[in-house]
């Protein structure tokens, strides 16, 4: 197999809440970092349906192990894969691309996540509370039943869910914006101008290095060969597979 | 294990493949230094993403949907253009014999051949002109042909717009087309997402293809002396054969490198 493709054995399978599952890999030989991901094959390998692999965030990391969460009425495949058990083997690719940047000077840690895009923020958040950051996890979940429990996040990590559907910004308050000293937000891209505009609100002006996303785009190959994730940056264009999935809020300037 | 094969004994340069497996155009991106290491052994050559003399837009997003058994997706993939791609690419030290694959009107396509015949960088020249009428076509093919001596390939659509497939591939051919590559993907439209407010218009790629292009490559693989190379939905050793059964001296494999990186080990052994 060519570099960074592995099977991977998954070790346990469970429910956190009625939307979401949370798949344990084992992965003795990996390291990641929060923000990158694994292009899981989600069918069985006869099959050509669906076609594509799917991008899954690396959910949390261990020493030996990789958690992913799975949402499986999100995009065909992942009802697949949600429905492995310990003992199955999964075919990925990764981890890939470039993730989250943490400073090492901490300071306040803001974290925004919208539905299931909690996925990649939680091992950000681990990180940070081991580096000694102040962090803060707001999101928005479209049940109250699918909110992310708060028991798997770190006693030190302040968390606010706010369920409804009144937008990926909704709990995003003037508060948090001030009190924050770098803001991470997995939120729709359709959504970054208006967080653009809100901090720009806030904060007079949006710094290099303050805000980062996470690019949540469909991607096709996930190793920067076919060019389907191109996104329009002040670099030029960048793929998401390899130059993100996370990006600085100022350099993004699509889609 | 596949043998090499020497696909133009005749031609001044010849066109040795390590095996009748390629890479197809863009399966590997511009084939830069980044990608050198990481080609799969045993590929008989790969061929570049199109490559236009000026840089190109991606489509805007989305630019894909899955369907059964394959991928619809939109045709332009952007690009960043002949003279930056020449000039960071170094072709020439990739262990795998490189096809460059151009796109353009004719004076365009011969100026980027002209600059590729000077610099002897690549095993050979694609053209790939799906989107071109076929009288068109040809000009694109004589242009290029009375600029370079390098092996040039010629890639058609299975289902050339107006015209037959046969006539085209003939008149290619006269005009100088050393080879000609028939398939890659087919004029599709497709539901573009969940709720099936847009249709996403573009070519189908993937397995769902290998039965439409098969018939295709067989009509011209008999109604032409050059070589024809059959592309579209080869994911397994079988598809292979299927190809080469249907008069396909080689065949150049796409969408099964989106998902399987290794599949090219498999494809050759």
């Amino acid at each position: 197999m060519p570099m960074k493709q592995h099977w991977l054995s998954v070790i346990d399978n469970r429910a956190l809440c009625p939307a979401l599952r949370l798949l344990s890999l084992s992965a003795p030989n990996l390291t990641a970092a929060p923000g990158q991901f694994l292009h899981v094959l989600c069918r069985d390998p006869e099959a050509y349906t669906p076609f594509l692999r799917r991008a899954i965030p690396i959910h949390r990391l261990g020493s030996d192990r990789i958690d992913l969460l799975v949402r499986p009425d999100q995009r065909p495949g992942l009802s697949w894969l949600a429905r492995r058990q310990p003992g199955d083997a999964l075919d990925a690719l990764g981890p890939l691309g470039r993730g989250f940047a943490l400073p090492d000077a901490p300071g306040h840690l803001l974290l925004l996540a919208h539905g299931h895009s909690v996925a990649p923020l939680v091992g950000l958040a681990d990180r940070a509370v081991d580096q000694g950051w102040a962090v803060t996890l707001l999101a928005t979940v479209a049940r109250p039943a699918d909110v992310y429990p708060a028991a798997l996040l770190s006693p030190a990590v302040e968390y606010q869910a706010v369920p409804g559907d009144n937008g990926p910004l909704a709990p995003l308050s003037t508060e948090a914006l001030a009190w924050a000293d770098l803001l991470v937000a997995a939120i729709p891209s359709t959504a970054w101008a208006d967080l653009r505009q809100r901090i720009e609100t806030v904060r007079v002006i949006l710094s290099s290095g303050f805000a980062q996303v996470w690019a949540d785009m469909p991607l096709a190959c996930g190793v920067g060969h076919c060019g389907a994730c191109a996104l329009e940056t002040r670099q030029g264009w960048q793929r998401i597979c390899t130059n993100g999935p996370a990006f600085d809020l100022t350099e993004v300037t699509g889609p | 294990m596949m043998q090499p094969l020497e696909l133009l004994p005749d031609h001044k340069h010849g066109l040795l493949l390590a095996s009748p497996v390629m890479a197809a155009a863009g399966a590997f991106g511009y084939v830069g230094p980044e990608t050198h290491t990481t080609l799969p052994v045993g590929l008989g050559a790969v061929v570049t993403r199109t490559l236009t003399r000026q840089p190109q837009r991606p489509a805007p997003f989305p630019r894909f949907v899955e369907t059964p058994a394959g991928l619809v997706h939109r045709l332009h993939v952007g690009n960043v253009g002949f003279g930056q791609a020449f000039r960071q690419c170094h072709w020439a030290d990739s262990p795998v014999p490189v096809i460059v694959s151009i796109a353009g009107r004719p004076g365009d396509c011969a100026a980027m051949a002209g600059r590729l015949d000077d610099t002897p960088v690549a095993a050979g020249l694609e053209l790939s002109l799906w989107e071109f009428p076929p009288d068109e076509v040809v000009d694109v093919v004589r242009a290029v042909r009375d600029t370079t001596t390098l092996p040039l390939l010629v890639k058609l659509s299975p289902v050339p717009p107006g015209s037959d497939l046969v006539y085209v591939a003939q008149d290619c051919a006269a005009a100088g087309a050393d080879v000609l590559v028939i398939g890659g993907p087919w004029p599709a439209l497709a539901p573009a997402d969940a709720q099936r407010s847009e249709l996403l218009d573009g070519w189908l790629s993937g397995p769902a293809l290998l039965p439409l292009v098969l018939p295709q490559v067989r009509q011209v693989a008999q109604s032409v002396t050059a070589p024809v190379i059959g592309c579209g939905g080869i994911h397994r050793p079988a598809d292979v054969r299927a190809y080469l059964q249907a008069g396909a001296q080689a065949v150049q494999v796409g969408s099964a490198f989106l998902v399987d990186p290794g599949v090219a080990a498999r494809l050759v052994a």
